[in-house]
């Protein structure tokens, strides 16, 4: 027969201020299987803990309820009180006597009842508790980073300088990232690329980077300390160990001057075989094979030649003919890289607001209204115009320059209800450099409200007003539309409540906002995470756990957690980095030892387990002729799926039975 | 039917003797001729008394999974669809199984017949004659039109002549035109539900033939309802533990169950189970709008999760 001792705490009054912990205390002593009850003022300060201690001992307890505050508050605590008194630490059952009676009955009577409730059904639990035991993992002590704009770049080198080998995947042909494509930087207004190449740099000259461009992860598989990845290497079509990036081939290219750059938002255009911009690392460039003439034209090995004719040569191959290297390589395939990992960072960044979706703005078909990025690369001295801000539409220098904020922010109607944070910032920046570029332009600015909480924000927004006369108007742009060769804006000012109407409209830009990768559910499934409604990848905990994700060994910084400017995006870069470095500081891993178990004598290996478990932490194994479903305890997260679904009840979650939970159960209805 | 027989018993041999198969299951003649039995062939003699015909009420699928050789099975619409049931579940290997499809006009329903011609514990001979079943008790032919007695199931059933098979044996056949009989109301809600299995259940005696007859309970001897430590349902012989039992079971086969009946003709004290299923199979087909052995790669409704269920907030 089990012995339980149960500990009821006052929590000060925030327990006792409702709760008769007295008469708790002695109605439990009646409870069959109890042998001890009393009660303390704090369970979890130093004197409370000795008590339960010594209760233990000298009462021989071999189980323990207390009925305190939440578990998730003092579980871990108490765990380590009953093994310091010799029981094994999960012999310990909570009844949350705090956040789920004192705080939320109103009622002292019926609070003390639901008390007394809840530590039945506790100590029902715990007499059919097992002893466990927490299992052990070795840890690979390598990081995998994917994205490699400012914040996966920032955590590559931060957990590659604590001695730690990184492997940075990114997708584009350069790292990166948005940074690489903004002008200026707010508040200081630092050039965006100075600041960042030499980072780019250290990234390609890290000893423990490990640097995969051009390539996709396909595949995640394991658990924390041994994650198994696999890594689309797609062909590149140039040899990165010969090319010397000299260049020579892009200028070559017939088709350089043919297509859009995505690099400049489509405002320049690229070769079939281009590196993005001028800093781009690895500075060796990629053979597009949607355009390139040579990898389009049939090839002539597979082509039927009838007799008498002469087979047909592949189009083009000058890139090829002009390297003096023979880096180009148009026989390349995709290779698939297998490797293992201990962590995963997330730094897969974000994407804009697809402007077209505001009719009212001109869906996009207006050549004078641009996005806030389109801008970044007009404004920038290596962009499309050499950093002349001119009109798309004639080249002509715009003489009233207006910004409308929020397009794609903080609109419901729209679909993105939250704030994007940046925009504020960067067309204050905007307006700034429109002004030192174009004295004599008139600048407005519509917003809604200017947020600027930050170091140094609010006194850049008063500057950009002040010192660089940019007019901020509040008020929403309700029209944009061309007449007669111009463009005339529709508004209102809300703060003096009258309409506005501009004619002879130059240049409109639009502040658009921050949205998540348009394959960021798609990523977080492969990886087996969770993204928020709008596809931003969800934390543990926003505010204490902010950059741990839901599968331990998985984390995640920068913008694709939710916007968020570079400050931000390095420091949570940094904190990623710091908390692979706790992973990695340890040689083996405790594993949860309450994970799931499945009976294979019970099992009638239907597969529901398998099929339904998140983390893929089942698989169907064979003995002896007789198949059964087996965890792997390392992979199991311990959500309880499997039991749930398994008819015959062989899947159990230790800690948690079905047993546990039906005496429970009993416990509260019978006693 | 006797050509049909024979071509059936032909397949069989041929299956044995050319070591396509170690084990032939299919039907045979009962202890009377309204009661067929399964039978197992090892060798060409006993697949000489393979038959098939209106009284082949057995869902043979059940046996599948305790089966590991190689084995060809007769199968009519429902114990094919059973077959896809358990193959999308991954339960049995397609690669040992070889299915020989029968079409099927319908089964008799026991219960129907006995009401229509009195006791057939004693009948001698019974077969389909056109329209009709004749059955002989006592030296006396009894005739009654087989849209009778045909299960009700039967009735509204569109997969005579579309079996999940390696072969067809037979032909095509016209399917038994006739009504179901439902005892339920049309406007049966809950309470009516209460008051009909808390009177039906009475009877259980917890014998468990429906689950051994049921090819979707393979659970066998570690069924949750056997649980000794956890004990969902206690060992009392009464309608409410009976409820649970049979509650929890036709939980377990929501999505995987093809409404055979197989369990309603098992059960000895005539519980009519199948409106137990019917009941959680339009639940299952509306929610998930999923069709039990349809498709043999999509494993059950329950077990899986698709993202389109969360956003028709089911």
């Amino acid at each position: 027969m089990a012995r339980v001792g149960v500990f009821i705490c006052h929590c000060g009054a925030n327990i006792a201020g409702k709760v008769d912990v007295e008469a708790v205390s002695e109605a439990a002593i009646n409870i069959p299987g109890v042998v001890y009850s009393s009660h303390q003022k704090y369970s979890c300060s130093e004197a409370g803990q000795k008590v339960i201690i010594d209760a233990i001992k000298e009462n021989r307890l071999d189980r323990v309820v207390i009925g305190s505050c939440s578990p998730k508050m003092h579980e871990n605590t108490f765990r380590k009180t009953v093994q310091q008194a010799g029981l094994n630490s999960y012999m310990l059952e909570i009844a949350n006597l705090r956040e789920h009676v004192s705080w939320v009955t109103a009622d002292k009577d019926e609070a003390t009842k639901k008390a007394m409730d809840l530590v039945k059904a506790a100590v029902g639990k715990v007499s059919f508790a097992k002893p466990l035991t927490p299992g052990q993992v070795p840890v690979e002590k390598r990081a995998l980073v994917i994205g490699g704009g400012i914040a996966g770049i920032q955590a590559a080198l931060d957990i590659a300088d604590m001695g730690y080998e990184v492997v940075m995947v990114e997708r584009e042909p350069s790292i990166g990232g948005r940074m690489a494509q903004l002008d200026k930087t707010f508040p200081t207004l630092d050039c965006s690329a100075c600041i960042l190449s030499p980072r780019m740099v250290d990234v390609a000259q890290h000893p423990n980077i490990r640097l995969l461009t051009y390539s996709e992860v396909e595949n995640v598989n394991g658990y924390v300390g041994n994650f198994n990845v696999i890594i689309r290497k797609k062909a590149r079509f140039v040899d990165e160990r010969i090319c010397t990036g000299c260049l020579e081939c892009m200028g070559k290219c017939p088709l350089k001057k043919k297509i859009p750059n995505e690099f400049e938002n489509g405002r320049a255009p690229r070769g079939a075989i281009y590196v993005p911009f001028a800093q781009a690392v690895p500075k060796v460039p990629v053979i597009d094979k949607e355009y390139c003439r040579y990898l389009l034209s049939p090839d002539p090995d597979k082509v039927e030649v009838k007799e008498g004719e002469k087979k047909p040569k592949r189009k083009c191959g000058v890139c090829a003919k002009v390297c003096t290297q023979g880096a180009v390589d148009f026989n390349q395939q995709d290779e698939l890289i297998s490797e293992k990992f201990g962590a995963i960072v997330l730094a897969t960044g974000f994407n804009l607001f697809d402007h077209s979706k505001y009719g009212e703005y001109g869906a996009g078909k207006i050549p004078d209204v641009i996005t806030a990025l389109d801008f970044e690369r007009i404004v920038n001295s290596s962009g499309p115009t050499e950093g002349k801000i001119v009109r798309p539409s004639n080249g002509e220098k715009p003489k009233r320059v207006v910004f409308i904020q929020c397009v794609g922010s903080r609109d419901e109607a729209k679909g993105v209800p939250y704030c994007s944070r940046i925009c504020c910032m960067y067309t204050a920046k905007q307006a700034i450099l429109v002004r030192e570029k174009l004295p004599d332009a008139e600048i407005y600015v519509f917003y809604m409200d200017i947020r600027a909480a930050g170091k140094g924000y609010e006194e850049f927004v008063l500057r950009a007003q002040r010192e660089y006369g940019a007019n901020y108007v509040r008020g929403r742009v309700s029209r944009i539309y061309e007449s007669n060769g111009h463009m005339v804006l529709k508004a209102a000012d809300t703060l003096v409540g009258m309409p506005v109407e501009m004619d002879d409209v130059d240049l409109v830009v639009l502040a658009t906002g921050s949205i998540a990768r348009e394959d960021s559910v798609e990523l977080a499934n492969t990886i087996g995470i969770t993204t928020d409604n709008h596809g931003f990848i969800s934390e543990v905990h926003p505010k204490l756990r902010p950059v741990e994700v839901p599968r331990e060994g998985v984390f995640a910084c920068g913008a694709c957690l939710s916007p968020r400017d570079i400050p931000d995006a390095v420091a949570t870069a940094g904190a990623v980095a710091a908390k692979v470095g706790v992973l990695f500081s340890n040689d083996i891993l405790m594993s949860d030892p309450m994970v799931a178990e499945i009976d294979p004598l019970k099992c009638a290996a239907c597969g529901a387990c398998v099929s339904v478990c998140p983390y893929s932490a089942i698989t169907m194994e064979e003995f002896r002729g007789k198949k059964f479903a087996k965890v792997n305890e390392a992979m199991c997260q311990g959500c309880g799926t499997c039991s749930a679904a398994c008819r015959p009840g062989a899947a159990q979650l230790k800690g948690q039975t079905d047993e546990q939970i039906l005496r429970s159960i009993e416990a509260v209805l019978q006693w | 039917m006797d050509k049909l027989e024979l071509q059936l018993r032909a397949k069989a041999i041929e299956l044995l003797e050319e070591g396509e198969v170690s084990i032939i299951i299919g039907w045979g003649p009962g202890w009377n001729s309204t009661k067929a039995t399964p039978v197992f062939a090892r060798d060409g003699e006993t697949a000489e008394k393979l038959i098939f015909n209106p009284f082949c009420f057995n869902n043979l699928s059940v046996y599948l999974p305790r089966i590991s050789e190689k084995t060809a099975i007769i199968a009519k619409p429902c114990d094919a669809g059973s077959i896809v049931a358990l193959l999308a579940e991954g339960k049995i290997s397609r690669d040992n199984l070889y299915i020989i499809g029968v079409a099927c006009q319908g089964i008799v329903d026991p219960v129907k017949l006995e009401a229509a011609v009195g006791s057939i514990d004693d009948a001698t001979a019974a077969c389909l004659e056109g329209d009709n079943i004749v059955v002989e008790i006592d030296g006396e032919a009894k005739q009654v039109s087989f849209a009778e007695v045909a299960l009700d199931r039967c009735m509204s059933c569109n997969q005579q002549n579309n079996v999940f098979s390696d072969v067809m044996v037979g032909e095509p056949v016209q399917p038994v035109v006739g009504e179901a009989r439902s005892v339920v109301p049309e406007d049966a809600g809950a309470a009516w539900w209460r008051g009909f299995w808390s009177k039906e259940f009475d009877r259980c005696i917890r014998c468990y033939a429906c689950r051994e007859a049921c090819p979707a309970c393979y659970c066998r001897d570690n069924c949750a309802v056997q649980a000794l430590r956890e004990r969902w349902t206690g060992p009392r012989l009464d309608a409410q533990e009976a409820l649970m039992f049979h509650a929890q079971r036709a939980m377990h086969v929501a999505g995987r169950c093809i409404e055979c009946g197989a369990c309603e003709r098992a059960c000895p004290v005539g519980i009519p189970l199948t409106l137990l299923h019917e009941q959680v199979g339009k639940a299952v087909k509306k929610l998930f709008n999923f069709n039990v052995g349809e498709k043999v790669d999509e494993r059950p409704p329950l077990e899986t999760f698709r993202k389109e269920e969360l956003e028709s907030g089911h």
